[in-house]
C-alpha cells in the first residue's frame, strides 16, 4: 500500500468515525439491548433480571389492546400517507408552475414553515384550536352555522384531527423533495408533450407521474417509516384516547415501557414494530424499483 | 501511525467527556467530609414541581439550616413526569438523592426491590399518623417514609356558593339523592350541550375515587382479604359503576368532553364551567393563586348510602430516604424535622394539603387558619387506605377505560367490569 493510499485510507477512517460512533451508540446499541431484553423480566428497580424465554411474545399475541394499537397505527398510515402524498405533489406542481422565482421560493417557504417548528408544539397549538369549547376551529364552525364537534374527545373524530395536524405539520418535506424531483425533469419531455398537442392532464399522467417515480419511492418510504412511528402529537393531542382511538403503536409502547415500566414487554412490541417497517420498506423496494436513469 | 492514534485518543476524549457531560449528578457527586459530629453534611433532596410545595420545601430548609447549621440541602425540583422517570432511573443506582418526596403509592414498589431506608421510628409514624396516610409508606412490617399529607380526593367538593343560590338552593345535599338533585338544578345547557356541569366528575382521578367510594359506602370492599386481588363482579360495583355512568348519561349532570384531556374537574371548576366538582384541597391553592378565583368554597359530599361516606385515600406525598444514601442518618433527622408538629402546621398550610398527622390536623390552630378546608378535615376518619395497588398507573387507567367504554355504550356494565377485574388481577399477580 503506497504512503498516499494510507493518508486517504486514514483520512477516510478519520472521518467517518464520528458518525459511525454515534450510529453504533445511539441506534445499533439501543436495537441490540432492546432485542436481548424482551427475553427477560427487567424492572430498573430491580438489580435482578430473570430470564423469561417467550413469554412477551405470547403475552404480545394474546393482547387485545396490541391488536387495537396495531390496527389503529396502520388506518393512520393507510389514510395520512396517500393524503400527505397527494396533497404535497399537488402543491409542488402547482408552486413548480409559478414563473417568478422570488414567488416560487416564497411559496416553498411559506409551506416548509410548519416543518420547522417542533412537533411537539405545533401538536399543543393544535390542540388549543380543537378545543371544543374555545377552540378556533369551533368558533370558525359555529359562524358558518356549522354544528361543534367535539374534535378530540369524541372517538368518530379524534384519529382524523390528529391526522390533519400530521398533514399540516408534515407537508413541507415532501413538497421540497417533490420540487426537487420535478427540477429534474427534462424541460424537451414537456416541449415535446406541447408540440404533440398533448392536455396538461395528460403530460401530467405519461410525463411528470412517472418520472417522479424515483422521488415517489423515496419520499414513499421515508414517509412510511416516519408515520409508523409518529408520537409526539398522539401523546400530546389525545394521549390515545378516546376509547383508544388514536392509540397508535408508539404510544402503547412508550405507555409499556415509562408509564407501567414493563420494559421486557415494549421491547417485544418494539421489536415487531421494526419488523413490520422493516417487511414494509422492503416490499416498498422491491415495488418500486426502476431500471431507468435519464 | 503515531498521528493516528493521537487523533483516536483526541476522538475517545471528547466522546468520553460528552457522556461525562450527559450523565446526571445524585448524592455522592456533591458529597460531604462525612456523618456526625459537626462536619459539612450535604443532602440532596429531590422533589416535584408544584409551586405551594416547592416553597413550603424551601422554607423548611430555612428553618432547619437554623438548627443544623452544618447540614446543607441542595433542593432539586423537577417537571412531575421527569421526576417520576428521573426517580425510577436513579433510586437504583450508587449515586440516588438521599431523600425524596415520594407518593405514597410509589413507596412500596421501590421498598420491595430493596432500595429504601427502614424508618426508625416506625411504630411511633404508625401512632402519630393516619392508617389511610401511612398505609403506602408501609411494607413487610415495616415503614419506609413519612407522609406529610392526607390525599383526599373524594369525600368533599368545590362549589360556588353563588351558582347554588341562584339555583334556589339553600343548604347543603344531605344525601347522594339530594346531591344529584341540586346538581341537575346547577347544570345549564346551551342546546344539547352542558355550559355549566352541575357535578363535574370526568376526571382520571375523580371517577376511580367515586367508584371505589361508592362501592365501600354500601359496605363492600373491592379487594379479597389478603388483598392480592379485586373483585368487581359484586353488586355492589355494578351499582357504583352504574350511579357513575347515569350521571352522564341519565342525569346529565356532566358529559363526556373533557375526558382524558388535560384539563382536570378542577380549571373546568375554576374556568367556571361547573358549579362543584369532587377534588383535592390542594386545589384550593391553585384556585387562590393560579386562578385567580375567590369564591368558592368547599362542601362535604353525602354518602351514596346509609352507611358513613368511607373513601379510599392514596397516602399522599412524603419523604423516603435512599438505601444508598451515605447520609441516611442525617437525611432522617431532616425529615423527622419535618414531622414535628410545628413544622408540619406551616408545611400544610403553606401547602393547602391535609395533615398526616393526627396531632396537626386535630389540632384547632389549623382550622382556624384554614377554615376552608373544614369539610375536608371532618372527613378524615372515614378514609381507608386504598390499597397495594402495585401499579397505580395501571389500576387507575383500567378503571377509567371501563367507564369510558361503558358510559360510550361500547361496552356492557357486567362484561367491562370483568374485564377490568381480569385486567388488573392479571397485573396484580405478576407485580404485588
Amino acid at each position: 500500500m503506497s504512503k498516499q493510499q494510507v493518508s486517504e485510507r486514514r483520512f477516510i477512517f478519520l472521518s467517518l468515525a464520528p458518525i459511525v460512533l454515534l450510529f453504533a451508540v445511539f441506534s445499533i446499541l439501543p436495537i441490540g439491548i432492546g432485542t436481548v431484553l424482551m427475553f427477560f423480566d427487567y424492572s430498573p428497580l430491580s438489580s435482578n433480571v430473570p430470564f423469561a424465554g417467550l413469554k412477551h411474545i405470547r403475552e404480545l399475541f394474546a393482547d387485545e389492546l396490541f391488536y387495537k394499537s396495531l390496527r389503529i397505527t396502520f388506518v393512520f398510515v393507510l389514510v395520512a400517507i396517500p393524503a400527505n402524498i397527494a396533497f404535497t405533489l399537488m402543491i409542488a406542481v402547482g408552486i413548480n408552475k409559478i414563473r417568478g422565482r422570488f414567488w416560487k421560493n416564497s411559496f416553498r417557504t411559506m409551506f416548509f414553515l410548519p416543518a420547522i417548528a417542533p412537533l411537539a408544539g405545533s401538536a399543543v397549538i393544535w390542540t388549543t384550536m380543537f378545543n371544543a369549547d374555545s377552540g378556533v376551529v369551533n368558533m370558525a364552525f359555529q359562524m358558518l352555522g356549522l354544528p361543534q364537534i367535539d374534535w378530540l374527545t369524541d372517538p368518530s373524530t379524534a384519529l382524523l384531527s390528529v391526522i390533519i395536524m400530521t398533514l399540516w405539520a408534515d407537508v413541507g418535506y415532501n413538497i421540497v423533495l417533490f420540487m426537487a424531483g420535478l427540477d429534474s425533469i427534462p424541460e424537451s419531455l414537456y416541449e415535446a408533450a406541447e408540440l404533440d398537442g398533448a392536455s396538461p392532464w395528460h403530460v401530467f399522467w405519461s410525463i411528470t407521474l412517472p418520472m417522479l417515480s424515483r422521488t415517489m419511492l423515496f419520499v414513499f418510504i421515508m414517509t412510511s417509516i416516519s408515520y409508523f412511528q409518529m408520537f409526539p402529537q398522539f401523546q400530546i393531542m389525545t394521549k390515545g384516547g378516546p376509547l383508544y382511538e388514536t392509540y397508535v403503536l408508539a404510544l402503547n409502547i412508550y405507555d409499556q415501557a415509562f408509564t407501567y415500566m414493563n420494559m421486557s414487554y415494549a421491547s417485544a412490541m418494539a421489536f415487531v414494530m421494526l419488523l413490520i417497517i422493516l417487511v414494509l420498506t422492503l416490499i416498498q423496494m422491491r415495488i418500486g424499483r426502476s431500471q431507468w436513469e435519464h | 501511525m503515531k498521528k493516528t492514534l493521537e487523533w483516536i485518543m483526541t476522538l475517545m476524549l471528547t466522546a468520553s467527556l460528552a457522556l461525562a457531560g450527559c450523565s446526571s449528578s445524585g448524592n455522592n457527586a456533591a458529597n460531604t467530609d462525612g456523618e456526625g459530629g459537626d462536619k459539612p453534611i450535604k443532602l440532596v433532596w429531590w422533589v416535584h414541581e408544584s409551586p405551594s410545595f416547592v416553597e413550603a420545601n424551601k422554607k423548611l430548609i430555612a428553618d432547619y439550616k437554623k438548627v443544623k447549621p452544618h447540614v446543607t440541602i441542595d433542593l432539586q425540583v423537577f417537571p412531575y413526569d421527569a421526576f417520576v422517570q428521573k426517580i425510577r432511573v436513579a433510586m437504583n443506582t450508587k449515586t440516588p438523592p438521599d431523600i425524596v418526596q415520594m407518593f405514597g403509592t410509589w413507596v412500596r414498589e421501590y421498598a420491595k426491590n430493596g432500595l429504601l431506608e427502614p424508618a426508625p421510628n416506625g411504630a411511633e409514624l404508625e401512632a402519630e399518623v393516619y392508617p389511610a396516610a401511612i398505609g403506602g409508606f408501609q411494607y413487610d412490617g415495616q415503614v419506609y417514609g413519612v407522609p406529610h399529607e392526607f390525599n383526599i380526593e373524594n369525600g368533599a367538593a368545590l362549589r360556588y356558593p353563588k351558582m347554588f343560590q341562584e339555583a334556589g338552593i339553600d343548604k347543603d345535599p344531605a344525601t347522594w339523592e339530594e346531591l344529584i338533585e341540586d346538581a341537575k338544578k346547577l347544570t345549564k345547557r346551551n342546546g344539547d350541550k352542558i355550559t355549566v356541569r352541575g357535578l363535574d366528575i370526568t376526571s382520571n382521578d375523580s371517577i376511580v375515587f367515586y367508584f371505589l367510594a361508592l362501592i365501600q359506602q354500601q359496605g363492600a370492599d373491592f379487594w379479597n382479604e389478603d388483598r392480592t386481588q379485586v373483585s368487581f363482579s359484586t353488586p355492589e360495583a355494578e351499582k357504583a359503576m352504574q350511579e357513575l355512568v347515569d350521571l352522564v348519561n341519565v342525569h346529565k349532570v356532566t358529559d363526556l368532553s373533557k375526558l382524558g384531556t388535560t384539563e382536570e374537574p378542577y380549571m373546568v371548576f375554576f374556568k367556571g364551567q361547573s358549579a362543584m366538582t369532587t377534588a383535592g384541597p390542594w386545589t384550593i391553592a391553585e384556585g387562590i393563586n393560579t386562578f385567580n378565583v375567590q369564591d368558592f368554597d368547599y362542601m362535604p359530599i353525602p354518602s351514596f348510602t346509609d352507611h358513613p361516606a368511607v373513601f379510599s385515600s392514596e397516602s399522599g406525598w412524603g419523604e423516603v430516604v435512599s438505601k444508598q444514601s451515605p447520609n441516611s442518618q442525617a437525611a432522617w433527622e431532616f425529615v423527622q424535622f419535618m414531622m414535628e408538629e410545628e413544622n408540619a402546621l406551616a408545611w400544610n398550610l403553606q401547602t393547602s394539603s391535609i395533615p398526616a398527622n393526627k396531632h396537626v390536623a386535630e389540632d384547632p390552630k389549623y382550622l382556624e387558619s384554614a377554615p376552608h378546608v373544614k369539610a375536608a378535615v371532618e372527613a378524615l376518619p372515614n378514609g381507608r387506605w386504598i390499597g397495594p395497588l402495585a401499579d397505580r398507573d395501571y389500576f387507575f387507567k383500567v378503571i377509567i377505560d371501563t367507564f369510558a367504554a361503558i358510559a360510550y355504550n361500547k361496552k356492557g356494565l357486567q362484561d367491562g367490569l370483568k374485564k377490568a377485574e381480569t385486567d388488573i388481577n392479571k397485573m396484580l399477580k405478576s407485580k404485588q
